[in-house]
This record gives structure tokens, sequence and C-alpha cells, in this order.
């Protein structure tokens, strides 16, 4: 269970489990390079990683992972001490070494990449629209002209954005745009 | 601190994100420009931060605890009461919006 230590939802499946006598492994990547310690070997003639997890109270053995539940885990956590740059360097390295194990050889809910591909809203979009839903008329653009043509189409728009803003205090919620504003200068 | 960008400050489309000078820490007087979309952006009129001091996580058993004043206990549990009521308009709320397992 890949998931942050303060999260309930995650609670309520550990204790789940617990009832079911099924065993729980709970980390988080932020303990990745803390206490949360980790070996994976891809031997010759094997087709699978083997290897451990280990944080100072469980282990799992990669073997034994019969299911992977991927819920909001925290960001990898490098010490504070490392530059900027470092950071980045050393949370790149853990994502595509510890990141990349896990995703090749476990049965996941859901795999995290798929997780990450259903955030795309136009991912999204699509998927409605195949699925014969209607939607309204919508349009992403970098280009101030196409939206005022867009606008001349289909008349009274919104604008929302395509992920939260993540400015810690403020929100970004879904607003009428009006014609002035997309006549701005600034915009355009 | 002012960190909503305002009409005035928005950044033209289409320009190279390399040379954009919004910085969201900077107060909206001295900005010069931020992205089209978080010229929306709104400030939270009021929140509440969530108090961690009474609670804590359990790394033996792997669940949030609580004190209740004389022990730790689960922060929630299964039995706990979840969705007892609906801010649905359209009808009843559906049994899922309104199943409280107690």
């Amino acid at each position: 269970m890949l998931t942050s230590p303060r999260d309930t939802t995650a609670d309520l499946v550990v204790a789940a489990l617990g009832e079911r006598n099924a065993p729980v492994f709970r980390c988080d990547t932020a303990e990745f390079l803390q206490q949360l310690r980790f070996s994976a070997t891809l031997s010759a003639g094997r087709a699978a990683w083997s290897g451990q997890l280990r944080t100072p109270h469980h282990s799992v053995s990669l073997e034994q992972i019969r299911c992977g539940y991927y819920r909001r885990p925290n960001a990898f956590s490098p010490a504070e001490s490392f530059d900027a740059g470092t950071r980045d360097w050393i949370s790149m390295q853990a994502r595509l070494g510890f990141g990349g194990v896990l995703a090749a050889g476990i049965r996941w809910l859901n795999h995290p990449s798929r997780i990450g591909y259903a955030e795309y809203k136009p991912v999204q979009l699509a998927a409605a629209a195949r699925a014969e839903l209607e939607l309204p008329s919508t349009l992403i653009t970098n280009e101030p002209s196409a939206a005022v043509r867009f606008a001349a189409d289909v008349g009274e728009l919104v604008y929302k954005p395509l992920s939260t803003p993540g400015i810690p205090g403020t929100a970004v919620y879904t607003n009428r745009v009006s014609a002035a504003q997309l006549d701005d200068p600034t915009i355009g | 601190m002012n960190f909503v960008c305002t009409l005035g400050d928005q950044l033209p489309l289409g320009d190279d994100p390399e040379d954009s000078t919004c910085d969201h820490a900077t107060p909206v007087a001295e900005s010069r420009a931020c992205p089209f979309g978080l010229s929306f952006a709104t400030r939270f009129d009021a929140h509440s931060e969530v108090d961690y001091a009474g609670v804590r996580y359990d790394p033996h058993r792997q669940l949030s605890q609580v004190y209740n004043g004389e022990q730790w206990v689960p922060l929630i549990t299964l039995d706990s009461p979840l969705t007892v009521q609906s801010t649905g308009e359209l009808g009843d709320p559906n049994y899922d919006e309104i199943f409280d397992k107690n």
C-alpha cells in the first residue's frame, strides 16, 4: 500500500484487509529516502524482479505482493541539506528505480501510470465522448485568436483549469469568461 | 501578501514560459504578469487547519490514531459513521450518500 500516513481512506482499507487476515505492508514514497529500505534484483534466467521492502516495523518481499494499492502517496523527499538540483536528481533516480521496479511486476489498484493518464482532462473528455455522454464544446489553446473564434461560434464561455492550481490558500473555480476578457490585449 | 493576480497582470497566452515574469510569491502590486487562468484565482475566505496535535500514525498497526483522553484509538474504523447527509438537489439521495454504518 503506497500512501500517505495521514490518509484515512487508506486506514479503512488497512482495517478491512485486517478483518480478512490479509497481511498489509504500508509505506509512503516520502519515506523512501528516510526509513523505507529497498533492494531488488533481476537475476539471469528470471523473469521478474525479486527483493524486499522494509520499514523499521514491517517488511515484505516483492514475491509476496499480490496487489499494490496506490493512494495519493507523498513525493520523494530528499534531505533538505542538498541543493535543489541534487534533490531533483535524487527524486528522479528514486522514481525511476523504486517506482520502476514496483511498476514492473505488481498488479496495481490502480496502476500508477493509468492513474496519471486518467488525470489528463482531455483524456477524460475523450472517454466521456466515446461513452456518448453529452459534452459542451471545449477548446484548449494557447492562441488567443482561437479563443475569440471559439467564443464567436459557441457564445457564452466558461473557463476551468486543467488541474488544481497548487497555490496555497487559493482556488480557481469554473468561471464565466466575458467578451471583454477575451478582448484584453494582455491575452491577445 | 497577495498571491492572486489581477486581470491586468495576465500573461499573453502563448508566451514562452521560460520568459515568464510571473512570480506567485510576489504581491499583486509588484507582479507584472501571470497565466490567464490564474487571473480567476480567488482566495479562500476562511479555512480551518486540521489539528494534528492529537493524531499520530502508529507504524506497527499502520493506522492513524487519535487520543481520546485515556488512550490512543484508531482515528477511523469500519463502523465509523461516514457520509450521513446529502447535498444533492435531484430527488432523494442515493443509498451510498446516506449510508450510515452505525
